[in-house]
Parts: structure tokens; C-alpha cells; sequence
């Protein structure tokens, strides 16, 4: 005669490794304080030190989006998630300099942009009276390294 | 209060754990899915030279220690590298890293200016490259010329 004790699933196990991996999720997972939910195709650079140990002070984030591929107008200057033109961006940090006189202009790129629009942003920042300019990268071996 | 009650005799009490399993794994998948998304994100500092400030756009003349001129290539995608106004034969940044390392060993100043000259066509990758291998190679007082290379 067959048993009929049904058979059941020990979920035991299941559960330990299940909880094991989520703590280190929860450990190695850094809640990083998003500049913006502008998505920006950052260039690499090895040097770049981590943001997170590095007072970088009063910030005022300039995100420089290439929209050229997308159809876009082509580049967008992009600060609180807002798309503005040049002069508004400059506006908004000459007001962010009479509040905050350290400032700190921190530009967010996109890798394949002309230099030329980051040129703009810096020279701005110099008639603005801006001296600190900070470029965000990501801190990363060999990508990006050859021309 | 009696829970053992209902149970009937030799037989085992054991909670019902797939609940707790199905909220586990939602919070796993969260957390899988956050840590892909969380990109380590760095930063380069540079002070732009003071003199420049309110008054806007004053032309101000800086001797550098080095001179790095960034020229785009035909193609538009690559860029030729000069330093001291002499071109890297291979173009890379590796190359220019090393020369710059070299010229520290040689005396270079290491708080020296170091002169990045851009031309505006250049992708502003090679641009972050070059101030990375001048970081690299330990020159830290990097400025940039806003006039464009040429």
C-alpha cells in the first residue's frame, strides 16, 4: 500500500540563503543621492575621486545632456530637472552665487558631447566669479583611456 | 490561550513560511535591481583662475609648466594629442601619461601648471582623459584654456 504522507517543500534552507543574500544586498547596496534622474552617459576617468568622501561643499549640478542621436533640438542643459537654455542656467547660478559665494558648479556630461558646450559652462562660471568647477566621471580601469 | 489545541497528536507544528518567502524575494529583487542601478559616480576637481571672475571674460595670461593641446581628428571621434606643441605619435592617453610621468621624474614641478587646450569639436571624453592622466601622473594644478586649441 502506498504512503500517503504528502510531501512537502522544506523551505528552511530557502529562506536562510534568501535573507543571507538580502543582507548583503542591504550592506553593499549604497542609497547614492541622485544628482538628477537625468540619464547622463558619464565619461571615465581613473583618478576620479569618490564623491561621497569628498566635500564638494555648496553644489549647483549642471547636467549637459547629448540629445542629438534621440532627435532632440541637441544638446540640453538640464538643472533640477529642467531643461533650460544656457542663459538660464547662468541666471540660476548667478543667484545660487549670491546665496552660496562658495559654490560649487559640479558638471555632469555626457562622454561624447563637443567640449564645446562644457567650454561655455566653465567660461560662465568664470564671469560669474565661479572658481570651483568639478567634473563628474566614472571612477573606472581601462574604458575610455585611448583616443 | 492553547494553539496546540487543533493539532493532533505526533504530528509537528510548523508556520507557514511562503508568505514570508514571496516578501523576501520582492525586498531581494529590489535591492538586486537598486545596486545595479546605484553607478559609482567620481569627480575631478579644478579651480578656475580667479582672475577671471566678475568682470567677465578677462584675458589673462598663464605660463604653464606643460602645455597639452587637444586637435579632433577628421573623423570627428578620435583626437590627436600635442604636448609642448610636439604630437603623440600613437594618440593615446596611456602615452601621454607616461610623458607626463617622465617629465615629473625629470623635475618637472608637480604643483606646476599643466594647460589643457581643447579644441571645442573634441569630445569632452578625451578631454576628461587628458586631465585624468594628469592626475595620474601627479599634477594636480590643471587649468584649461577657453580660447581653442589650433
Amino acid at each position: 500500500m502506498p504512503d500517503e504522507t504528502p510531501i512537502r517543500v522544506n523551505l528552511a534552507p530557502v529562506v536562510d540563503v534568501t535573507m543571507s543574500l538580502l543582507i548583503f544586498f542591504l550592506l553593499t547596496t549604497r542609497m547614492v543621492e541622485r544628482e538628477s534622474s537625468t540619464r547622463i552617459d558619464l565619461p571615465v576617468a581613473r583618478s576620479a575621486q569618490d564623491t561621497d568622501r569628498q566635500d564638494l561643499g555648496n553644489r549647483f549640478v549642471v547636467n549637459i545632456r547629448d540629445a542629438r542621436d534621440e532627435g532632440g533640438t541637441g544638446v540640453e542643459y538640464v538643472v533640477d530637472e529642467k531643461i533650460m537654455s544656457l542663459a538660464d542656467v547662468l541666471n540660476r547660478l548667478t543667484e545660487e552665487k549670491r546665496h552660496q559665494p562658495n559654490v560649487n558648479c559640479i558638471i555632469r556630461g555626457d562622454r561624447t558631447l563637443p567640449f564645446e558646450y562644457v567650454q561655455q559652462v566653465m567660461v560662465g562660471c568664470g564671469r560669474i566669479g565661479v572658481t570651483k568647477v568639478t567634473f563628474s566621471a566614472v571612477p573606472r580601469g581601462s574604458g575610455g583611456e585611448s583616443s | 490561550m492553547n494553539f496546540k489545541r487543533d493539532i493532533p497528536p505526533g504530528r509537528s507544528y510548523a508556520p507557514n513560511l511562503a508568505p514570508m518567502v514571496d516578501v523576501v524575494m520582492v525586498i531581494l529583487v529590489f535591492f538586486m535591481l537598486g545596486a545595479r542601478l546605484a553607478v559609482e559616480e567620481g569627480a575631478l576637481p579644478t579651480e578656475l583662475p580667479s582672475q577671471i571672475g566678475p568682470g567677465g571674460g578677462a584675458s589673462v595670461t598663464i605660463i604653464p609648466t606643460i602645455h597639452i593641446a587637444l586637435l579632433e581628428t577628421p573623423d570627428g571621434h578620435g583626437c590627436r594629442i600635442f604636448i609642448m606643441d610636439t604630437q603623440l605619435p600613437d594618440g593615446s592617453f596611456a602615452t601621454l601619461r607616461a610623458v607626463l610621468k617622465k617629465k615629473q621624474d625629470e623635475g618637472a614641478n608637480p604643483d606646476g601648471r599643466v594647460l589643457i587646450e581643447a579644441s571645442p569639436n573634441v569630445e569632452y571624453q578625451h578631454v576628461i582623459s587628458a586631465m585624468d592622466a594628469c592626475v595620474g601622473a601627479g599634477f594636480a594644478n590643471i587649468q584649461f584654456s577657453v580660447g581653442g586649441a589650433g
